[in-house]
Formats: structure tokens, C-alpha cells, sequence
């Protein structure tokens, strides 16, 4: 119909159909898909630029770096022990003074166990920690832990929070009434201390150390998923209340097919988001945990228990910073990376940040 | 407004009842031998008889891990916990009321000036961020807002200690109190002491928090600058700064002032990694090291202790929201 | 369809282009509108007609975004006269609401900006002594004497500082020699600009629901205008003035005084919003589609307000409206505005009797009337243009049905085919000698 109403218009417009070569003004319009248009205003923005550089190398490194490694991630070297300086600083007061005297006493000892931190070198880029073991190369598999775990959790949770988040809301009435009461409950447990009781369960158990992570992935997981349950619910919620849906229930399409339609254009957006958000404090979570040695356990390589091997006064004060600085440049940067995508995806999608 | 209140009270009972069944059920995931283990050297001192550590057994369905022993076990505890009574800790062999009461204090000095300085140094950097989009300082406060998010408290809290501490001296390493005080010392001093000992951990807990306020603070005062209503009050004449500081800040204010009182109670339960890494006997590490050992009455009496703090909070927020908004007072 | 062929996707590079340029472009309109200082002579200029409240010349108002630069005025010309109702008329998105903007110096910047032309208006504004203080109005006793209201003598240099009675107003503001001043809108500071709005040019916006602030009470946002304008008014002053204007508009002013925006209906709303421009009695008071968020009795009770405002103040009135209706009861004189551009304009007569430009002519055709009886409403063939990238020949020709070959050419000047009746078409060229600009 349009069709043969602009033929007819056009012939008896000739003056129409000779400009035709410059073209129509609404065919010149400059036409976006909406998938372009928010890879366009991500990729504007330089920081979700920087966050996508450093999480791709992040994962190219600590995937592919290892194989090239000389050495593991448990393997030690003694040789870089012989002789090295201690100091162990004292600080006391001097009695009936103001004085404060710092006291360092420097110790030279020999390669044994516990004593074989090295500064970086051609040999170990970043040097080794204190059983000899080369901190690059511990670098690289702690970030396949931290990576890999982040993505496993976030998606567990997404998952959970997507099947009974949309139970609640689509379900209403007492399901709704239970899902989110169990919300409202996980959301008042305090995670830290509820993780620090289940290593003490799992240790009285008897749970092996390195099996621990996996409880720990699974606890948080189980506590985690809540958030994305809301976001969900609160979406179809919405939906039902939107004028259009109204409008479609008048045109006699059934609400149900109409949520399913729109639910998921209108989720994804801010699922996505949330999720790149998540993967960030999921990584810092797991860092926290393995710093409180609750999580990966030593020797098994970890970010977390990387600075945590750093985080005593001795090995401040001995200026060994190798061995625990890099590991928290990495969570930082990781984090770091995703929030920067995140922010910028969340620009991105919305309309309303157009420019 | 009355039946509101009412209806949310009875709704955080039943919250607070789920999350003691949570944490019940998990204390009950623990072997049986695992308190005489626990209580072996206070037994062998002899400040504890085996008849008390029965009824603690008992009291956590430790000794009988039967439906009827669990139900019996938890409505004795439950009890307990209604007439104030937490239980007895064994790490600390001290009621745990106590040890929780006598160790908020510090812990809340921390937070509190913490959250103070906060506020002073992230609304007006939101602000100015917000008026100033995707300007100079709005590019500096997002970054530093997300170095401050992507921060671990643990790494953060040790550099600040291998730079100021160690390599700087400026600051004790770790503890509340420099050993060796002079007897002397007047009140003052002591105080002033406590102080010095207590920049750096501060300074972590602004660091690490302000990011998150600085950008709700930002978010939402872009949100406002877009409004119809900023653009009238421009149309009456007014000065930019009122416009800003008047008519936005005031709508800005609402989800922050709400945010706050969400806040506050949660002051109480103590920044637990920061006090454990800096040494500060306040109740979060007080916790951290009973949590650690298994001190199964202080894990429930803890646990109890801030999920009561966190339903506090939600509560204070929504009615902080009902003051503070006048579009929400009638329609409740 | 072969159309698909014309269909144009913008490269990730143009777009970079456009945005690092609309960069450079913004930057350096907005370093021009923060200077500190801005000298007096650069702003104050000249009406070319006295009898006019508002001139706007050649305004050219853009906005620059990522996908190229949209004209959004583009060359508009028009002059508002003292005492009259100018109505601007137009589908959405043809610029009229923009050109309101300008006059206000409200254009969210930085994509958009004034890029071009002047917007001349006749202000009284407070005269300054070389201090740059206000020079007050003595208040004079029978024999022409200012009246002393006290004496002291300055302890340090023995002057004596005599305190004179100054002349208030009714609420209580203090009068101060005024004289009129013809302001460049365009090139005026914020500071002199922010002195005009309220004060002298106020501004009736679109969305009586969401532009009071939903925090500060009915009374607190009127109050606050007088107070910020009248300088020296007491706060009992600037209610007394608050519950005079509401009154004018038709609302008990106890009722709303202390209530809050939400507890309003639409209405009532847009009613308060009138009373809020109307507060320091304006000389120009902007209708940006004032009626249209209302149901059809509030809209008749509002204009029948509007119009008896005007006589009451002796203000002019900018109407902006896509509803002829409106126009023809309200305006004398009215602007057609197409595509950023004004295609047609005259008195409210000239336009409705004889309307000479083709889309002026299909407005009125699609406009239904009742005791006609027609199968179908007329509707203009086609869309409006792309505002991105707008052809350099008349932006109408496209839809137009008496197209021509000269259309195809260059944009057509305007034609003055009386003396207040101006159209933009080559169809009437001929008929007049060349026409000038408005």
C-alpha cells in the first residue's frame, strides 16, 4: 500500500524523481542499530577502553603465560637464598623521655626453609617469596583462580537470581511472599563472619585445604544471589504496570507472552551491568578470604594469599615489597577493569546518558 | 503511618527469626566433639565443670543432633537471646553481651569520624563532578571514586603501613596504645595517643568508602541538574549557585540522608579486616579472632548482633525517607 | 526496495570526527559565555523599532551532537511588539520551543549553543552610580524635601551621614532609579542575563507536573522570585505579593500556600507556574505550549487568564503552540515556523484568512472543523526533513504539492506581500517586487 502511493507520488511529481540521485532526505538518514549505538558510546568513553585492555591482557597473561614460564607455580628455587640481609626492627621507649629509639638488628643467615625471598631479577622477574618460589609465575595462576572463580560465581548467581527472581515476580502472591522474604533474610546475614564460621566448620570436619575454595565458591554463590533475584523481580514488576503491556492485553496478546518478550531486552541492560559489577567485588571477596587464609591455601597460588605471605611487620619492615605489592596491583587492576566496564556499559545502555 | 511502623516491626522479627535459624543450622554443621576440644584447657584449669559445657552442648544441638534435640536446643537459645542472654564465650570466658558491649565504643569512634570526614570530603566532590560532567574533575573524582572501590581494605590497610609506618616512621605500626607510656601521662596525652594511633586506620575507612558516596552523590545529582524543575528555577534569575546548592542539593540530599541512616547502626558492628590488620582492639577484630577459633556462642551472639544492627538500618532508611521527602509523608 | 541503497550508516571514524570537533566547537562557545568580565559595549545595543519589547535577528541556535550538527534554529527573525500576543506555530520539533530557550538564555549547553544572530530586548534595569551602587528614589515631603530618618556623624572623620526615607513600594521594596537599557540576549553575561529572567522576561514551561520543585513548598518557590528581584522586600511582602498573584489566577491561596507541588492537581499546577512568572510583573512572559499537558476546560480558563494578565500588566505575550485553535483566539499577530526556519508570518487575520505558504495552507487543511463535512481530515504528504542534514534548497519543496522547478534552487527569500504579511516561497515572487527580510 505505502508502496504503490509514493510510485504513484513520484510519477506524478517528476521533479521528485530527478533529484532521486541525490536521495530522498529520509533515506539519507543516518540509521544506528541500538547494538551499535551502545558499542559506539562504550567505546567512546577511554576508561571502558582501558578496563577491556586490562582484563584481556589480565586473562592473556595469566591463561597463556605459564606455558612459557621456566618455572611452576610451586616450584622452588633455593638458589637465590645464600646470604641474604634481615632486619628486624625494635622500637621502644626511652623511660622518663619523649624519646622513641628505633633498634634494627641485622642478621645474615643461609639458605634453609622461610628464608628465600629474593628482590627481582633476570632469573625471577619479580623476584621469589620465602620458600623460593617465583612470584611472576604464582602471579599468573593466582589470576586464573581469581579469574575463573569470579566468572563461575557470577554466573551461578545469575542464574539463581534469574529463575527465582522471575518465579517471584512472575508467580506473585505467597511465592512471591517466600522468595523474598529469603532475600530480605540473606540480605541481613553478614557475609565475612558467616564465612568465617564455615571454615571453621569445614576445618572440624576435616575438609581438606584445597577443597576449601570450592565450599567457599558455593557459600558464595548461596549468599550472593539475592541482588540479582531483586533486580529481576522489581523488572517484571514493572513490566506489568508498563502502558504498553496494558495495550497489548487489549489487543488480546496473552500478559505472559508479552513479559517473556519484553523482559529480556529490558533486563539485559542492567543484568549486564550488574554482572561486570559483581565479577569486581566477587575477585575482591575471594582476595579477602584467601588473605584471611579461608580461601585458596597456601602453597596453591592466590592473590589474596600472596600479600597476606607480605602482611607481617617482618616482611614490611625486611623491604621485600616484591612479595606482596604485584599481587594487590593485580586485584586492583582487575577490579578496577571491571568497574570501568561496567560504568561505561552502564552509560552505554542508558539513553538517557546519550550525548 | 502508626500501622506501617507496626508492620515493618513484625516483618524484621520474622527476618531476624530466619537469619538465627540460618546461622543455628550452620554452628550445627560442627561435630559434636568440637567444643570439648575447644574447652579442653579451661576444663583443665578448672574455670569451667563439664556440667556447663553439657548445657552449652546442648544449648547449640551439639550433643543431640535429633529433630527433637535441635528444637529443644534452639527454643532454649532463643530464650536466652530474649531475655538479653547471648551466651558465654569461651575465647574470651565472658559473657558475650559484655564482650560486645565493652568493645563497640572504639570501634564506633573509628566509623564514626571516619563516616564525619567522609561526608565532608565526597558530597561536595559529587557535586562539583555532577555540575562539571565529563570536565577535569569529574574524570579525576571518577577514577579516584574507583581506585577507592577496587581497593582491597587488606592491601590497602598494609600499604599504609609500609609507607607511613615503616618507611615514613610517622606512624605506629600497629596496636591502640604505645608500650611504655610513661606513668605520667595525663588523660590527654593517652587520648592523644590513641589518636595517633588511629589516622591510619581512619584513613583506610575513608578510602575505601568515599568512592561509593561520591558517585551516589554524583549520580544523583545529574539526575536532578536534568530535572524540569532546575531548568524553572533558572528561569526565575536565580544565581547558579543557588540553583545548585539550593534547589538540586536539596533533592540530592534525599537518597543521600536516607543512605545515611542505613548507616549508622552499622557503626556499631566494626570494621573487621581494618581493626584485625592495624591491630585496634576493637569488637571486629575482637570478633575475627573468636570467629576464627570456633567460639560457637560468640559466632551466634555476633552474628545476632549485626543482623539486628542491619535490620535497624533498613528501618531507620525508610523512615528516614517518609522525614525527609515530602512526596512520600501522606501517601504512607 | 531500491531505498535501501540511499540508507547511510555513519562510519566509527565521522563519528569520532564529529565528536572531537563538537569538542572543539562547544569549548570554545562555552569559554565565551564563562568570561569573568564582559565589557558593557559588547552587549548593549540598539532596537530598531521602538515600539518593540523583543527583536530576534537572524538566530541561528544549533545543536552539536555525535551524529552531526543539528540546526535546530536556523536564520529565525521575528519582532514581538509592546502589548502584543505573538503566536509561534509549527509541528513538533520545527525550533519553535528552542527559540524560547534562546530568549532565556536557558539553551542546555554544551551541545547546544547560540551560534549566530541577536536577540534585542528592551529592558529597565536599576541605574548604577560610577560605584556601581543602585541609586535609590527618595521618598519627598510636601516642599519637594527628602525626609531624614536619622543622623549620625562618623566618629573616625567627623563627616555626617545623613540617612534619607527611601521610596518603597506597597510590599515593601525599595525603589531605585531605573532606565532602559537595550540588551543583546545573546551576548549578555549570566549575571545580567540571570536580572532580566524572572524580573522582566518570565517563562511558562510544558510540563506543569514536573517543573516545580518537588521539594520546596508552593509558597517558598513564589516567594522566592519577589524576594530575589525586589531587593529589600520583607518576607510578609513577598507572601502579601504571592497570595495577590495567586489569587489572579484563580486559586485560594490558603489552600496552596504551604502545600507541597505533588499535592496539586495539573491544573492547579499550572495555574501556580503562571503565578510564578506572572509575580514580578514581566514585560514579556513566554507560553511554551502553556495549555497543552491540560484537559480542554482548564486550557479555556487558562488563555481566558492569560489574555486578562496581559491587559492587567501590559505585558506582551510569546505563545508557543502546535494548536491553531489557540493561536486564533489569542495571538495578533503569528510566526510559521518550518524546520528551524520562519516561513510565514503576519497578523492573526492575515494568516487565518489568507494564508499564503503552501504548509501554512496544510496546516489549516488538516485542522478539523465541526459543522464541515469531509470523508477524511487533510494530512501533509511526507516528514519533516532530517534535521542533520538539511537540503539547501526550500525544506518544504519534498512535501510540497505546488513544487516547482525554481524550488529545486536556493532557499527563497522572503516575500512582503503586505506590510505585515511575510512568506518565504517562490510562488509569490513574482507577484511582489523583492522581498526584504522581516
Amino acid at each position: 500500500m505505502e508502496e504503490e502511493k509514493k510510485m504513484i507520488e513520484e510519477q506524478a511529481a517528476p521533479v521528485q524523481q530527478e533529484t532521486k540521485e541525490e536521495g530522498f532526505l529520509a533515506d539519507n538518514i543516518r540509521v544506528l542499530s541500538p547494538g551499535k549505538l551502545v558499542a559506539r558510546r562504550f567505546f567512546r568513553s577511554r576508561l571502558s577502553i582501558v578496563g577491556l585492555v586490562v582484563i584481556l591482557s589480565l586473562f592473556l597473561i595469566s591463561f597463556i603465560g605459564p606455558i612459557f614460564s621456566r618455572w611452576g607455580e610451586k616450584t622452588q628455587d633455593l638458589s637465590g637464598g645464600a646470604a641474604i640481609h634481615g632486619v628486624t626492627g625494635f622500637e621502644f621507649k626511652v623511660p622518663d623521655s619523649d624519646e622513641v629509639i628505633h633498634a634494627y638488628i641485622e642478621t645474615i643467615s643461609y639458605p634453609q626453609l622461610n628464608k628465600n625471598q629474593t628482590s627481582p631479577s633476570a632469573d625471577h622477574w619479580l623476584g621469589t617469596d620465602d620458600m623460593g618460589m617465583d612470584i611472576f609465575t604464582r602471579l599468573m595462576y593466582g589470576g586464573r583462580i581469581s579469574l575463573t572463580l569470579g566468572f563461575i560465581v557470577i554466573i551461578l548467581e545469575t542464574i539463581i537470581g534469574i529463575i527465582l527472581g522471575g518465579l517471584a515476580g512472575y508467580f506473585g502472591k505467597w511465592v512471591d511472599n517466600i522468595i523474598m522474604r529469603i532475600v530480605d533474610i540473606l540480605s541481613c546475614i553478614p557475609s565475612l563472619p558467616i564465612m568465617l564460621i564455615i571454615s571453621v566448620v569445614l576445618d572440624s570436619n576435616g575438609v581438606p585445604g584445597r577443597y576449601k575454595i570450592y565450599y567457599m565458591m558455593v557459600m558464595m554463590t548461596a549468599l550472593g544471589w539475592s541482588g540479582i533475584a531483586r533486580l529481576v523481580r522489581g523488572q517484571i514488576l514493572m513490566l506489568r504496570e508498563q502502558e504498553y503491556m496494558v495495550a497489548a492485553e487489549a489487543c488480546g496478546i496473552p500478559v505472559r507472552q508479552q513479559i517473556f518478550k519484553h523482559l529480556v531486552p529490558n533486563i539485559m541492560p542492567q543484568l549486564i551491568v550488574t554482572m561486570t559489577l559483581g565479577l569486581g567485588s566477587i575477585i575482591l571477596t575471594e582476595a579477602t578470604l584467601s588473605f584471611l587464609g579461608l580461601g585458596v591455601e597456601y602453597p596453591s597460588a592466590s592473590w589474596g594469599t600472596m600479600i597476606e605471605a607480605g602482611a607481617n611487620p617482618d616482611v614490611l619492615r625486611s623491604g621485600y615489597w616484591n612479595m606482596w605489592i604485584p599481587a594487590g596491583i593485580c586485584i586492583v587492576l582487575a577490579v578496577l577493569a571491571f568497574n570501568f566496564i561496567g560504568d561505561g556499559l552502564r552509560d552505554a545502555f542508558d539513553p538517557k546518558m546519550k550525548r | 503511618m502508626v500501622k506501617y511502623i507496626v508492620k515493618r516491626l513484625l516483618m524484621s522479627i520474622l527476618i531476624l527469626f530466619g537469619v538465627s535459624i540460618s546461622i543455628y543450622f550452620l554452628v550445627l554443621l560442627m561435630p559434636t566433639d568440637f567444643v570439648d576440644q575447644k574447652f579442653a584447657s579451661q576444663i583443665a584449669q578448672g574455670t569451667m565443670d563439664k556440667a556447663a559445657i553439657q548445657e552449652m552442648k546442648e544449648k547449640y544441638a551439639l550433643a543431640d543432633k535429633s529433630f527433637v534435640g535441635i528444637l529443644k536446643g534452639y527454643t532454649k537459645w532463643l530464650g536466652g537471646v530474649c531475655t538479653g542472654d547471648l551466651g558465654r564465650s569461651f575465647k574470651y570466658d565472658a559473657p558475650v553481651t559484655t564482650v560486645i558491649v565493652e568493645n563497640m565504643g572504639i570501634s564506633f569512634g573509628i566509623s564514626f569520624v571516619a563516616l564525619v570526614l567522609q561526608f565532608v570530603i565526597a558530597i561536595p566532590l559529587g557535586i562539583k563532578a555532577a555540575y562539571h560532567q565529563y570536565g577535569k574533575i569529574d574524570y579525576t573524582v571518577t577514577v579516584l571514586t574507583m581506585m577507592g572501590i577496587s581497593l582491597p581494605t587488606f592491601f590497602l590497610a598494609t600499604l599504609l603501613i609500609q609507607v607511613f609506618s615503616i618507611n615514613l616512621g610517622w606512624f605506629p605500626v600497629n596496636g591502640l596504645v604505645t608500650a611504655n607510656l610513661p606513668v605520667d601521662t595525663t588523660p590527654f596525652m593517652r587520648f592523644m595517643d590513641e589518636v595517633w594511633h588511629l589516622v591510619l586506620p581512619m584513613t583506610t575507612l575513608v578510602i575505601l568508602s568515599i568512592g561509593g558516596l561520591m558517585r551516589h552523590t554524583r549520580t544523583n545529582m545529574l539526575e536532578v541538574l536534568n530535572a524540569d524543575y532546575i531548568r524553572t528555577a533558572r528561569a526565575k534569575g536565580l544565581s547558579e549557585r543557588t540553583v545548585v546548592y539550593k534547589h538540586a542539593f536539596k533533592n540530592t540530599m534525599i537518597p543521600i540522608v536516607t543512605m545515611t541512616a542505613g548507616i549508622i547502626p552499622s557503626l556499631f558492628g566494626g570494621a573487621m579486616i581494618t581493626e584485625t590488620v592495624f591491630g585496634i582492639p576493637g569488637i571486629g577484630k575482637m570478633a575475627y579472632d573468636a570467629l576464627k577459633l570456633g567460639d560457637v556462642p560468640f559466632v551466634m551472639g555476633y552474628n545476632m548482633f549485626l543482623a539486628i544492627l542491619t535490620v535497624i538500618g533498613t528501618l531507620l532508611s525508610d523512615l528516614m525517607y517518609m522525614v525527609v521527602d515530602p512526596r512520600v509523608k501522606l501517601t504512607k | 526496495m531500491a531505498e535501501n541503497k540511499h540508507v547511510h550508516r555513519i562510519s566509527a571514524k565521522e563519528l569520532r570526527a564529529t565528536a572531537k570537533q563538537n569538542i572543539k566547537i562547544t569549548k570554545r562557545y562555552e569559554k565565551l559565555k564563562k568570561r569573568k568580565y564582559i565589557p558593557e559595549s559588547e552587549y548593549v545595543t540598539e532596537m530598531k523599532d521602538s515600539n518593540n519589547v523583543l527583536e530576534i535577528e537572524n538566530l541561528h541556535t544549533y545543536f552539536f551532537t555525535d551524529v552531526g550538527t543539528v540546526k535546530a534554529v536556523n536564520s529565525v527573525s521575528f519582532n514581538i511588539p509592546q502589548g502584543a500576543t505573538v503566536g509561534i506555530v509549527g509541528e513538533s520539533g520545527c525550533g519553535k520551543s528552542v527559540t524560547s530557550l534562546s530568549v532565556m538564555g536557558l539553551v542546555q549547553g554544551p551541545t547546544g549553543q547560540v551560534v549566530d544572530g541577536e536577540i534585542r530586548f528592551k529592558s529597565e534595569v536599576l541605574k548604577t552610580d560610577e560605584k556601581g551602587k543602585y541609586i535609590p528614589v527618595y521618598e519627598l515631603d510636601e516642599n519637594g524635601e527628602k525626609i531624614v530618618l536619622s543622623e549620625k556623624i562618623n566618629k573616625r572623620t567627623g563627616e555626617k551621614i545623613v540617612t534619607y526615607k527611601q521610596k518603597q513600594d506597597e510590599t515593601g521594596g525599595y525603589i531605585f532609579e531605573k532606565e532602559s537599557k537595550v540588551y543583546n540576549l545573546v551576548r549578555a553575561p549570566r549575571s545580567e542575563l540571570a536580572k532580566i529572567r524572572g524580573r522582566e522576561i518570565a517563562m511558562i514551561f510544558q510540563e506543569p507536573m514536573t517543573s516545580l520543585n518537588p521539594v520546596f513548598t508552593i509558597g517558598q518557590q513564589l516567594d522566592e522570585v519577589y524576594l530575589l528581584h525586589n531587593p529589600g522586600v520583607s518576607k510578609e511582602g513577598a507572601k502579601a505579593r504571592t497570595y495577590d498573584m495567586l489569587k489572579l489566577v484563580g486559586i485560594i491561596p490558603e489552600n496552596v500556600y504551604t502545600r507541597y507541588p505533588h499535592e496539586l492537581s495539573g491544573g492547579m499546577r499550572q495555574r501556580v507556574v503562571i503565578a510564578m512568572a506572572l509575580m514580578c510583573n514581566p514585560r514579556l512572559i513566554i507560553g511554551d505550549e502553556p495549555t497543552t499537558a491540560l484537559d480542554v476546560t482548564i486550557q479555556a480558563q487558562i488563555l481566558e487568564l492569560l489574555r486578562d494578565i496581559k491587559t492587567k500588566i501590559n505585558g506582551s505575550i510569546m505563545l508557543i503552540t502546535h494548536d491553531l485553535g489557540v493561536i486564533a483566539e489569542m495571538a495578533d499577530f503569528v510566526v510559521v515556523m518550518y524546520a528551524g526556519r520562519v516561513i510565514e508570518t503576519g497578523t492573526a487575520m492575515e494568516i487565518f484568512c489568507n494564508p499564503l505558504h503552501p504548509y501554512t495552507i496544510g496546516l489549516q487543511k488538516s485542522k478539523p472543523v465541526v459543522n464541515q463535512n469531509k470523508e477524511r481530515l487533510y494530512s501533509i504528504p511526507g516528514n519533516v526533513p532530517n534535521p542533520i542534514e538539511m537540503p539547501t534548497h526550500c525544506y518544504f519543496k519534498d512535501r510540497c504539492d505546488r513544487a516547482c522547478e525554481k524550488c529545486s534552487g536556493e532557499y527563497p527569500a522572503y516575500v512582503q506581500v503586505s506590510p505585515t504579511h511575510t512568506v518565504a516561497c517562490y510562488l509569490y515572487q513574482d507577484q511582489k517586487k523583492e522581498g526584504a527580510d522581516v
